[in-house]
């Protein structure tokens, strides 16, 4: 099963997954970290880089 | 083989080195400076902070009303040069006396340096000796982009619409010079009338140009600096505080070289982001033509 609705190389996912990752870093900083440490975030979004590049 | 191959790799080593050298080693150094405190005139030296400038960033209400104030000035300036460039490309199709004149004053503005262009509005603008003002003084409207933030803002979206529309209007130009000429004959022998011909063959023929300008002014508009600086300085007041007014303020007066890392990483990865969505748009669009 595809996470992207397009068809992608290597590179691409590895450029979504950076860009995703960042953009959930910040908003977590903003608004999550309050609750929940950063760490969090950094985990699950390296699962999910991982799942991307993976899967496609 | 193998030596043609060596051949094209030894051409581009020069190229690729100077790349790697000017555009990849500072990006580089900047993530590494984002993550620590670094003022150069401290006794300290670099003090590693994590992800500490970029929660310093998120939460900083100057930054982010410049980052508002970028972007609406983003928004206004393209939302106004595309369609006036498209406009005049299209009013320049057509033959009139003087065309070759007013093509070349038109494209005047594009052959001059961005900091020129700041002192000459500077000069234009001014409320004693300028001639704008001047003029609105004895039309009852009080101009001074030095004290009124709202006629600063405006002023300074007007200069780059003057100084960048040529631009627009010119890859406009060539896009509409390289169009075919089979779908307009159609049109004229269907009767269909100029507004027609324009909204149902010209726009959706030259969507990929029109797409590609605006990834170019988009990035252009997002760091515009030299005119604004010589035009205001970013004021009154944060009137006029772009982006990268803001940076270099930041980075002049605080001396903090770490947090204004992260700050040009997060407006590097927002340009990135933009250019990348509108290059997904860009080539969809010439997928379906």
């Amino acid at each position: 099963m595809r996470i992207l609705p397009f068809r992608s190389n290597l590179w691409d996912r590895i450029f979504i997954g950076v860009v995703i990752m960042f953009a959930v870093h910040l908003l977590w900083v903003r608004f999550v970290e309050k609750f929940l440490p950063l760490t969090v975030a950094t985990v699950g979004t390296l699962f999910f880089l991982v799942l991307l590049v993976i899967t496609g | 083989m193998r030596e043609r191959k060596a051949q094209v790799w030894g051409l581009l080593a020069p190229t690729l080195f100077l790349m790697f050298a000017i555009g990849v080693v500072p990006v580089i150094y900047i993530l590494y400076l984002s993550a620590f405190k670094y003022n150069v005139f401290s006794r300290v030296g670099m003090v590693y902070t994590g992800f500490n400038n970029f929660r310093k960033l998120v939460f900083d209400t100057d930054f982010l009303k410049s980052l508002r104030l970028g972007l609406t000035f983003v928004v206004l300036c393209c939302g106004i040069e595309l369609p006036l460039g498209l406009l005049i490309a299209n009013l320049l199709t057509l033959e009139f006396r003087g065309k070759g004149l007013f093509r070349t004053i038109m494209t005047l503005p594009l052959a001059m340096a961005p900091i020129t262009i700041g002192s000459m509005w500077v000069l234009l603008m001014n409320p004693d000796i300028g001639p704008i003002p001047f003029y609105l003084r004895k039309l009852g409207i009080e101009y001074n982009i030095g004290v009124n933030p709202t006629q600063a803002f405006f002023t300074t979206v007007l200069v780059d619409i003057w100084h960048w529309t040529p631009f627009v209007v010119l890859t406009f130009m060539a896009g509409l010079s390289a169009l075919p000429k089979q779908p307009y004959e159609a049109a004229l022998v269907d009767g269909a009338n100029r507004w027609q011909v324009f909204r149902y063959i010209t726009v959706p023929l030259l969507k990929p140009v029109i797409l590609t300008t605006l990834f170019i002014r988009i990035m252009d508009t997002f760091r515009v600096f030299d005119e604004v600086w010589m035009l205001t300085s970013g004021g009154p007041g944060t009137a006029t505080r772009y982006v990268s007014i803001h940076l270099v303020r930041l980075v002049l007066q605080s001396m903090e070289y770490g947090y204004s890392s992260a700050m040009s990483l997060f407006l590097l990865y927002l340009t990135i982001v933009m250019c990348w969505l509108l290059m997904t748009f860009i080539s969809s669009s010439q997928e379906a033509t």
